[in-house]
């Protein structure tokens, strides 16, 4: 191991969500000076509007800071920030393998939560140095030596030495600053030898291109390297190489083993450089890639279409936009009957969809309408030829169908015992599949289900939250595909299927909800000239029949003194009211209707 | 087309609950006022203007002095070209005259009278914040038939707070006895910050209102349905100067907050009477293109149960809206005639909603 790399640690700061790893990364970025109190703006490193609206770390970022330990040694620490939730799993595990260690932060007040354990099993696969940071001790309910506790208990690692820290106060910052350089191991790779580094994250710049974010494994990067993607084989030429700065990016000669860094090479597309792929050089390339690289699949799509049908290329054009920075969003065009043209699109998870609609509405301007979000179900035909399904209008007729199977994840709620009952009749209710329940100590309990995905995609997570006054905690991943008696349901306005609202369900719960949406639908479409019978139905067979009563009254009564501009003005008013709304024949239903249906 | 003359006098004994016309209480700007709508009557000299209505509302018109009244409609003789049969309403309420005052009216030229009942239940009176009962109505009708007013329209209105068919039908007996020849019946609309909205009454909701709609259409079918809330005697002529405001018919408007349509432009007077005293030259114009055109052809038209002419549509609306028309007509909300089309009396309380479809670009 070289002098350099003794004095270079690579980490990444793991956490339940709202457990403080922003602000942790905040306060290290402060104390090694990186950016002065005027830069400092709070959680820095999430730099993406929602993110800090959310709270929440949508992408992960890098940062290089450097840290004159009490002994006097100078340190490069580079600090690889994870997204914090479930959908963007796979990234976190990215980011970990580009790292010899992991600060994992535990809420001294909640002790250890789903993620908090899925994310410590994701660093200790990874044969990451854990190092425990109990956070929050400024709270009058912390209790860091019960945590303690369950830190040694649950996860199997020391935690006696653990810093005890207030973040958002800036409490003992130091002795994680300390704790660093003493415990995580510093990198060990040959700078001899192939060039090897790993591809962790990477964003789209206007100007720049595409820029990637890499660990060096072995090898070293320079301005000259040719560099090639050993996945798909796509070869660049280097423009820069430098180090990650909080505030920007500092060019460098080269980037060497066991160093973290960016590198552009006027790459116009982020496919080219999947998260996880591994760069080599192309003159001396190395054998065999990193383990474990795979390529990101969506699991939940929905049509996204614009209510004004005119901005079709609008959001076609801020999809592409987004997609520069989020490789893992898929799109391409579709037709429904009922809303026109949009774009089936491809999402990590319900949270990645909210997140991509959401950013379609603020940044873009767009107003949109969601259809119903589905998995993949996979479609064995009597004919014997298979098809995955992503868009429940694309069913076959059910007699072609020999067998429909849907996605299973394996789901871990922790939770207090307390509400173990509650959790236990929800995921009964969602289909879910008991594999068994394990004590974390006397007053927690972490449950284990074999749960549809389809049922986890509606507001499975929400439902859990409500029934547990907030205190559950989930964490999933994709299990395998389970066969599965599972129907279309359709819902009629008017004697005709809107197709934008059908969906997938399996056969024993068609009937509630088929009940609940029409029942909804009758809440919010509102009363027009015409009655509007609204239907749910499997095939041809009517499982459930609500109407909208045609209305009765829609007059201005009096003219006031001849006043017609004012009438002119609420008619005008009326019109654009009208043309908010979505046309199936001679119904018309607001935007809201299909966002109102999809929640439940 | 001979053109309208409307004076908004805006000062009532107390403004009614439901009220969002323009008036004040304080009478003591009177003279002022009527002098600054001689003044604005002055800006007409030398045109020449036919005129064959004149409406006198408010407010209420009679809480003003009668000799002002008289002034008025002297100056008004002096500077348009009055048709011999022009027909000359005053807006009055209950207990706001007397004998001397109609005799000042009657010789002044007034001829049609309109006065409102709004409800013969007198608790319903209370509520909507009236001046009168039902019996003091009753008497000043009577006063008015006696005086040889032979031209008089009653105001009701329904969908009154706590109302019922039965408290409707009420007042609607009560109506019938009268046999005015003129009756508008209106629907109570309010805001959602009108006072008497947030006093926790109930009130209908729209099909309760709709129901006594039709029992007021009913109750009035010995008339003549001829505008959304306007019913005519059988025989008799619909209110000229209504008329106007439907027909596109030129009309000028004096005083505060008084609108005007003339030579194709829309215009209307400062809604407060000290600005407007200082300077009601000051108008708002707005001049009326030919698609507004077509909007207000077909918005005011359809109010009318002439309804709208073929003739003033262009085919493109046709050809848009055929297939509406059709559904509409197999609905029950409308009728087509050889030359036209109008609404029925169902189609009338759905108005809004038939004009803005047919309206859609």
């Amino acid at each position: 191991m070289s002098d350099r790399q003794n004095h270079i640690r690579n980490f990444s700061i793991i956490a339940h969500i709202d457990h403080g790893k922003s602000t942790l990364a905040d306060r290290l970025l402060e104390k090694t000076g990186v950016v002065s109190a005027r830069e400092m703006e709070e959680q820095l490193l999430d730099n993406m509007e929602l993110e800090r609206e959310r709270g929440i770390t949508i992408k992960a970022r890098a940062v290089r800071l450097v840290y004159r330990a009490k002994n006097g040694e100078e340190y490069i620490y580079n600090l690889i920030d994870t997204p914090g939730h479930v959908d963007f799993n796979y990234e976190v595990s990215r980011s970990l393998k580009a790292c010899e260690g992991a600060i994992l932060i535990v809420d001294a007040a909640q002790g250890i939560e789903a993620q908090t354990l899925a994310n410590a099993y994701l660093a200790v696969d990874s044969d990451l140095e854990i190092l425990p940071v109990i956070n929050k001790i400024d709270l009058p309910s912390a209790r860091p030596d019960v945590v303690k506790q369950e830190i040694e208990d649950i996860i199997g690692i020391p935690a006696d030495e653990a810093p005890l820290i207030s973040a958002k106060n800036g409490t003992n910052i130091e002795d994680v600053l300390e704790a660093i350089a003493a415990t995580i191991p510093a990198p060990n790779g040959d700078e001899e030898a192939p060039l090897k580094a790993l591809i962790f994250d990477s964003y789209y710049d206007a100007y720049k291109g595409v820029i990637i974010y890499i660990r060096v494994v072995d090898g070293k990067i320079t301005q000259n390297t040719t560099m090639k993607m050993m996945s798909n084989g796509k070869e660049f030429e280097v423009v820069e190489v430098g180090y990650l700065n909080a505030l920007g990016m500092t060019p460098c000669q080269e980037l060497c083993a066991g160093e973290v860094g960016y590198v552009t090479a006027s790459i116009k597309t982020l496919r080219d450089t999947a998260v996880g792929d591994t760069v080599t050089d192309k003159f001396h390339p190395a054998s065999e890639p990193l383990p474990g690289y795979k390529a990101v699949q969506p699991m939940v799509f929905c049509g996204l279409y614009p209510v004004d049908g005119a901005r079709y290329d609008d959001l076609k054009d801020a999809l592409l936009k987004l997609q520069l920075n989020d490789a893992a969003l898929i799109f391409e065009p579709e037709t429904s009957i009922a809303l026109g043209f949009g774009f089936r699109c491809g999402f990590l998870g319900l949270l990645h969809l909210e997140i991509i609609q959401e950013r379609l509405e603020r940044e873009f301007n767009l107003d949109l309408i969601t259809t119903a979000p589905s998995v993949i179900y996979k479609i064995t035909k009597t004919d014997g030829t298979k098809m995955n399904l992503d868009n429940p209008t694309n069913l076959p007729n059910p007699s072609e169908i020999a067998s429909m199977e849907e996605p299973f994840v394996s789901a871990t709620i922790m939770t207090p015992t307390d509400y173990v009952g509650n959790i236990m009749e929800l995921c009964q209710e969602r289909r879910g599949v008991f594999i068994d329940m394990k004590y974390l100590d006397e007053t927690r309990v972490s449950i284990h289900y074999d749960m549809p995905l389809n049922e986890i995609i509606y507001d499975f997570f929400d439902d859990l939250k409500s029934r547990t006054k907030g205190y559950a905690s989930l964490d999933y991943e994709l299990a395998d595909y389970r066969e599965s008696k599972l129907v279309k349901l359709d819902i009629l306005l008017n004697g005709e299927i809107v197709d934008a609202l059908s969906f997938i369900v399996h056969t024993d719960k068609a009937y509630a909800r088929g009940r609940r949406i029409a029942e909804k639908l009758k809440e919010v479409i509102p009363r027009q000239l015409f009655e509007i019978p609204i239907q749910a139905a499997i095939g041809t067979k009517v499982i459930a029949r609500e109407t909208v009563k045609a209305m009765r009254k829609d007059v201005l009564a009096k003219c006031y003194g001849g006043d017609i501009t004012r009438k002119k003005k609420l008619l005008e008013k009326q019109k654009e009211g009208k043309k908010r709304m979505r046309q199936f024949g001679t119904v018309e239903v607001p935007q809201e209707a299909f966002m109102s249906v999809l929640k439940l | 087309m001979k053109a309208g003359l409307y004076f908004h006098i805006p000062f009532c004994v107390k403004k009614c609950a439901y009220c969002d016309f323009y008036s004040v209480s304080d009478t003591t700007s009177q003279k002022a006022y009527f002098k600054a709508v001689h003044k604005e009557m002055e800006s007409y000299r030398g045109q020449n203007i036919s005129v064959d209505s004149v409406f006198i509302g408010g407010g209420t018109p009679s809480v003003a002095d009668a000799y002002e009244i008289e002034k008025l409609l002297e100056k008004a003789r002096e500077l348009f070209s009055f048709s011999a049969d022009t027909e000359i309403t005053i807006e009055l309420n209950p207990k706001t005259f007397d004998k001397d005052k109609l005799n000042v009216y009657r010789e002044a030229g007034i001829n049609r009278i309109s006065m409102g009942l709004q409800s013969a239940n007198n608790e319903e009176l209370k509520k909507l914040g009236r001046i009168h009962t039902a019996e003091e109505f009753l008497t000043s009708y009577h006063l008015l038939r006696e005086m040889g007013f032979s031209d008089m329209n009653a105001d009701i209105m329904y969908g009154l707070p706590d109302s019922s068919l039965n408290t409707l039908e009420k007042t609607l007996t009560f109506l019938k006895q009268l046999d005015c020849e003129h009756i508008s019946a209106y629907a109570l609309t309010l805001n959602e910050d009108s006072p008497l909205y947030q006093r926790g009454y109930v009130y209908p909701d729209d099909d309760g209102v709709y129901e006594q709609y039709q029992m007021v259409c009913e109750f009035l079918s010995d008339y003549r349905h001829y505008e959304i809330s306007n019913f005519v005697r059988a025989g008799k002529q619909p209110c000229r100067h209504n008329l106007k405001y439907w027909t596109r018919a030129p009309y000028i408007g004096f005083g505060a907050a008084a609108h005007s349509f003339y030579r194709n432009q829309r215009f209307s007077n400062p809604s407060s009477i000290s600005e407007y005293v200082r300077r009601a030259s000051v108008k708002n114009y707005e001049t009326v293109s030919s698609q507004d055109a077509l909007f207000e052809e077909v918005m005011l038209s359809l109010r009318t149960d002439m309804g709208v002419k073929f003739e003033n549509l262009p085919d493109s609306f046709l050809k848009k809206n055929q297939d509406l028309i059709e559904q509409y007509q197999k609905g029950g909300y409308l009728i087509v005639q050889t030359d036209g089309f109008r609404l029925t009396e169902k189609g009338f309380f759905v108005s809004n909603a038939i004009i803005s479809s047919f309206l859609m670009d």
